[in-house]
């Protein structure tokens, strides 16, 4: 395998974008990354998109189409919360592998308002949710929070600083979603 | 479809098929579990092709999971979705089969000072909604679906 190295980068402020569709939000930031490499989409070899909830609209294929139509290969992945790192790694490999000498991975994904991921689950026709405990995500990662603090006697207070240190991390950031501080005290009091 | 059951003639059926309701009074419902015959590993839920854990393909035997269990882990929901009451517990319990289930911990308070990791839990089940529907002869008829939760045992 050859050593693989990233050549540019790009990314476009977090948001909601109601005006705005996949493919769009994906091509933006592909032009990012392609300025920021000093290269064109001319000399990409095979390019990969990773997206989850859009899976079956052929996101690569539609990026293309806005930015160049070049032939190469075109790959669509999806894999929960690794589909970012999955189109990376396929990419990575092209080019360690010896196949391609330029890749492209994009990873583009637009919630919408689904914030309680989950929350249609069904049994043969019956929602199970709320029934048979939660299948939302922030219940379920409430829940990987939980046996963390069970095994390792973690703290509320512990995560709350995460939390508060991460905002602390987006005031500075101009492309995060949300840039607002929070305090402890905040959090703790909505944390249970 | 879940299979359905019937005591003293109302008709019952499972919210999950994994739940097995009696079909004569006096029987207990109870999770059906999945054994491999080769390590013995148990499942929730039937129909598996292998097993996971030592990879064999040999047929696993239908078994009948214990209704005791102890909790293992929580969250305590504060916010869901429309027409679901909140808070409520939402609680993993590993059964002594090596077998965890996901459920509705309750006649607990919603306090993590009240839920000790490994409390022994024990399964009940409880009429959560009806629907009506027509059956073969087109007669409309009630059905009772029934769901399983856990609460806080002596034992």
């Amino acid at each position: 395998m050859r050593d693989v190295y990233v050549l540019g980068v790009g990314m476009i402020k977090f948001g909601r974008y109601p005006d705005k569709d996949v493919p769009q939000l994906g091509a933006e930031a592909a032009v990012l990354a392609l300025k920021d490499a000093g290269l064109s989409i001319k000399d990409v070899e095979m390019f990969v998109c990773g997206n989850l909830f859009q899976a079956n609209a052929m996101n690569a294929q539609r990026i293309l189409q806005q930015i160049g139509q070049t032939g190469i290969p075109a790959l669509n992945v999806s894999n929960a919360c690794a589909t970012g790192s999955t189109a990376f790694r396929e990419a990575y490999i092209g080019v360690a592998s010896g196949m391609y000498d330029v890749t492209m991975a994009v990873g583009v994904e637009q919630m919408g308002k689904m914030g309680l991921l989950g929350g249609g689950a069904r049994s043969g026709g019956e929602s199970v949710e709320g029934v048979l405990g939660s299948g939302l995500m922030p219940a379920v990662f409430g829940q990987a929070g939980v046996e963390h603090m069970r095994k390792y006697g973690t703290t509320a207070e512990q995560f709350a600083k995460v939390a508060v240190k991460n905002h602390k991390h987006s005031v500075h950031n101009p492309l995060s979603q949300y840039r607002v501080e929070v305090n402890l005290m905040m959090w703790l009091m909505d944390a249970w | 479809m879940a299979a359905e059951g019937s005591v003293e003639g109302r008709k019952q059926r499972p919210i999950i098929e994994f739940l097995h309701l009696p079909t004569v009074s006096g029987e207990k419902p109870y999770l059906a579990g999945y054994q491999c015959q080769a390590c013995g590993a148990s499942y929730l839920g039937e129909g598996r092709v292998g097993c996971s854990k030592c990879t064999s393909t040999e047929p696993l035997q239908a078994t009948r999971l214990s209704d005791h269990g102890i909790l293992y882990v929580y969250s305590i929901v504060h916010q869901s979705v429309p027409g679901v009451p909140v808070p409520y517990v939402s609680a993993i319990v590993d059964l002594p089969e090596g077998v965890s289930v996901r459920c509705n911990l309750i006649d607990v308070e919603p306090d993590p000072a009240k839920l000790p990791f490994g409390m022994p839990v024990q399964m009940v089940t409880c009429k959560v909604r009806e629907r009506k529907e027509k059956n073969a002869e087109g007669v409309e008829e009630t059905i009772d679906i029934i769901a399983f939760f856990f609460q806080p045992s002596q034992n």
